[in-house]
């Protein structure tokens, strides 16, 4: 479109869409040492109590949590779809769709997500409401926990900002807003692409530890 | 420095009067809340932290009003310790972290860079408001009845014994977190991507340098305060242990993940100093910067060295003796890069033609005062030595030489040399030097004496003491009156230059910065054309005859 | 332009597989060695999604100085601590483990 212009602090559109790229990575750089903290805790409770760790791990639902991460690499493989239709100038109702079905996706993570914490609430395993244990992990297996529940409670809130933009961008792309301006979809499809990485350290760390007994 | 393509230059007297300039165009409130100029976001900026400097500064004296005898006669230990962790938890986040990077590097870098605004220039009003949301939320805090846990918010005190308004005061501190993540993100992407054409990064002024290396803190630090700050919210709040030694947890993890950040945070306050100071001291000696690229690259060891160095504020506290070995050894090697700075201006001035401008007053004060404060600190890197003055008034000491001595004193220099930028108008030379020259003085007649009375063993954070130690607590009193006067004349004599101020004309100093080939005050738009660079910083060639190093 | 989309299936297909592996690896008993061939494979997966669906691997400067800074950072932030837990004299009383092997029972 002939309207395409940069805004005015930039010289050109390529520099513009180029320092987008630039400041959602160095956004991301800051989200790693967000995660960063809570893993360092992990890290030296892990160290501290390994049985009461890996104890409380097996209590997690593996098939569900597997399940999940199915869902997610999923979801990142149609968002990143989506990005290569938009890079081509593809049609924007199939950008569209493909982010509608990533949304979808993310949204679908939630429900099972939401369905575990109510199975362990069930299974007195929320620490600081009703949490019960064999005494002698119990520290450990009480502190896995809490980090559990927070490290998946903060990935959550990330992958609902996630879904809300994803979702609001296919809603564009199927209006073809985007046909002369595509950094929008890729650089919403970083964000996506970087809690699906989160998760899948999280995954490893919170339901495998000391699945074969 | 360059060839740029500006306006003719005009005789100070009749510049900036009807010329547009970024004061002039848009003159209404609303046009200032949101605008996103930088240069207005720094104005903006620059009132909210003069407030924040006076309420902290307030807890100050009313501090040092109780030390000046040893009895606690004028207030009581709990409002003492309130005080304190107020000074400090203003101080820091309110006013040190975001001193020069908000203020100062919000006005000039763009128009160091040839830009015409930073990378996001809506981001950067973003962080305004949040910084503003997270000031209210403290001062809230401060309000309902303060914190008393100091500004470290050490646990287990913080999440299960502190009666006072910890939580209140931990969201404002992580909402001004956010804006130091966004102020910092901004200036890497617009230091990457928006520099003029021909300004390569040797080309680059060391100041610009030194807040790339402070946005890396900010960027990388910053989080981890956050997180630290949830876990403290939600163990305080729904009472679960997450650091509570009787439910498993680990006080240290606290201060692990606290100096994670509040170690380079130092950094994040003395770095910006550091370029100020390289700005000014090559400046006023009309002299090329000594051994540039070792200044430049000085700056980035700092930042990446100074992540690894936090544990030597838990020498005492039960850290693993092998930790403490390692902590102690990187916290030598991080001093490395500081003393290159030091030698390179020191190496710099030799031969220079020196002029004792305000703002070089400032800047030697602070070579002087830095280099005090910095070996102080290898004092304390020392295991041995830091068992003996560990939490007493000598690493109280210490720290305010490298925070007040160093980065305010870096903060006013920077404040006097770009203030005919902002204003158009020049301040009057003969208050400002008097004021810098009291700032020294008094800032020496207060702290110097901590350094006696911590080897001495008087402890920080008593509101009383023995009477043997109260010679050395009145002279540090009174030395705190002459550096409260000392800070409140820029107050007076900068706000009378803005209106009756000499005009400054678009380059007082002859500087070579392309800042200073712009008019004062700036138009909107930075630049009229976007100038090219031909040439490196500093091309000071007065002295044409010296052997010029660089 | 099938072939721009090859990659992306191509990994969602080494995901998916890398997912199916580590789960599966997660019930042999590899004693010490299960931590690290869970992060190996996790690794693995974040090098996909990274380089293909990120672009990392087409990226430039500022970019890659930000991938590079955030993994350095992240290391420092586990590591440092590490090394403190890992040669701490006194450890926690309650875990059984260590009544026995590393630290004397608790004196309290
Ligand atoms: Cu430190």
């Amino acid at each position: 479109m002939a309207d395409a212009r940069p805004a005015e602090q930039f010289a050109s559109l390529d520099q513009q869409r180029d320092v987008a790229h630039a400041g959602m990575w160095v956004f991301l750089a800051s989200e790693t040492l967000f995660f960063g903290g809570l893993l360092a805790a992990y890290t030296v409770y892990r160290i501290w109590y390994p049985e009461g760790f890996a104890a409380a791990s097996t209590k997690t639902d593996v098939v569900l949590g597997t399940i999940n991460t199915a869902v997610l690499l999923t979801s990142s493989a149609l968002m990143g779809a989506g990005v290569r239709v938009a890079e081509a100038r593809g049609s924007g109702r199939a950008v569209g769709l493909l982010l509608l079905g990533t949304a979808l996706l993310g949204l679908a993570f939630l429900g099972v997500k939401g369905t575990e914490y109510v199975k362990d609430a069930h299974d007195h395993l929320v620490p600081g409401y009703d949490f019960e244990f064999d005494e002698r992990l119990r520290r450990g297996a009480e502190l896995f926990f809490l980090l559990y529940f927070i490290m998946t409670g903060i990935h959550a809130v990330h992958l609902t900002v996630g879904i809300l933009l994803v979702g609001a961008f296919a809603v564009r792309a199927w209006r073809g807003a985007f046909a002369d301006r595509l950094e929008p979809v890729a650089i919403a499809g970083l964000y996506w692409h970087f809690v699906d990485l989160v998760w899948v350290f999280l995954y490893p760390l919170l339901y495998l530890n000391g699945r074969a007994g | 420095m360059s060839t740029i393509a500006v306006a003719p230059g005009r005789g100070p007297d009749e510049s900036a009067i009807r010329i547009p300039n970024y004061l002039n165009t848009g003159t209404t409130l609303r046009s200032w809340l949101l605008t996103t100029d930088h240069k207005r976001i720094a104005l903006l900026y620059f009132a909210s932290l003069t407030a924040f400097f006076f309420i902290g500064g307030a807890a100050a004296v009313v501090i040092r009003l109780e030390l000046a005898t040893p009895q606690g006669n004028l207030i009581g230990s709990d409002t003492y310790n309130r005080l304190f962790t107020m000074h400090g938890i203003v101080m820091v986040w309110f006013f040190l972290v975001p001193a020069v990077p908000n203020t100062i590097c919000n006005f000039v870098v763009p128009l160091m860079l040839g830009a015409k605004d930073l990378a996001f220039p809506r981001i950067n009003l973003l962080s305004w408001y949040l910084f503003m949301a997270g000031g209210l939320l403290t001062v809230a805090s401060l309000v309902a009845g303060g914190v008393d846990t100091g500004w470290t918010f050490y646990t287990p005190l913080s999440t299960l014994f502190a009666n006072s308004y910890v939580a209140l005061a931990a969201l404002g501190v992580i909402v001004v977190g956010f804006s130091s993540i966004a102020t910092g993100l901004n200036f890497i992407v617009t230091v990457h991507k928006l520099r003029a054409p021909g300004l390569t990064w040797y080309r680059l002024p060391i100041f610009i340098w030194s807040l790339y290396a402070t946005s890396v803190i900010l960027v990388l630090g910053t989080p981890v305060l956050t997180i630290a700050l949830v876990l403290l919210l939600v163990e305080r709040i729904l009472k679960v242990g997450i650091f509570d030694p009787a439910l498993g947890g680990d006080p240290l993890l606290w201060q692990h993940i606290f100096w994670f950040y509040s170690h380079p945070a130092v950094y994040i306050m003395i770095l910006p100093g550091l370029g100020v100071v390289t700005e000014l001291v090559t400046c006023f000696s009309r002299k090329r910067l000594f051994g540039y690229k070792f200044v430049a690259w000085a700056s980035i060891g700092i930042a990446v060295i100074g992540f690894l160095v936090w544990g030597h504020h838990m020498f005492v506290s039960g850290q693993s003796l092998f930790a403490s070995l390692v902590f102690s050894f990187l916290s030598y090697v991080v001093a490395v890069p500081s003393a290159i700075k030091v030698f390179n201006w020191t190496a710099t001035l030799h031969g220079g033609w020196i002029r004792f401008d305000a703002p070089m007053l400032y800047a030697l004060g602070f070579i002087g005062l830095f280099t005090i404060g910095g070996m102080t600190g290898l004092f304390l890197a020392a295991l041995a030595v830091d068992v003996h003055v560990t939490d007493t008034y000598f690493v109280v000491a210490h720290f305010h030489y490298i925070m007040v001595g160093g980065m305010v004193s870096a903060f006013f220099g920077a404040l006097h040399f770009w203030w005919p930028k902002i204003t158009g108008r020049m301040y009057p030379e003969y208050w400002a030097r008097t004021a810098a020259a009291l700032m020294f003085f008094g800032f020496n007649l207060t702290f110097f004496p901590q350094f006696i009375l911590g080897y001495l063993g008087m402890p920080r954070r008593y509101h009383a003491y023995p009477p043997e130690y109260q010679v050395w607590h009145v002279l540090s009193s009174g030395g705190a009156v002459l550096l409260a006067i000392a800070y409140l004349m820029p107050l007076v004599y900068l706000t009378w230059s803005m209106f009756r101020g000499v005009r400054a004309g678009p380059n007082p100093w002859q500087a070579t910065g392309l800042e200073w080939q712009t008019p004062s005050p700036p138009p909107k738009e930075n630049f009229a054309t976007t100038p090219v660079v031909v040439r490196g910083p500093y091309d000071y060639r007065d002295r044409a005859a010296h052997p010029q190093h660089g | 332009m099938s072939g721009r989309f090859r990659s992306v299936w191509l990994s969602w297909a080494a995901l998916v597989a890398l997912l199916a592996a580590t789960t599966g690896l997660a019930y042999v008993p590899l004693g010490r060695a299960a931590l690290p061939a869970a992060l190996a494979v996790a690794s693995v997966k974040a090098a996909v999604i990274v380089l293909v669906f990120m672009e990392l691997a087409r990226a430039t400067g500022l970019t890659r100085i930000a991938a590079g800074a955030g993994l350095f950072w992240l290391c420092v932030l586990l590591g440092m601590p590490a090394i403190d837990y890992l040669n701490r004299a006194a450890r926690p009383v309650t875990e059984r483990t260590l009544y026995t092997s590393v630290s004397p029972p608790p004196r309290r």
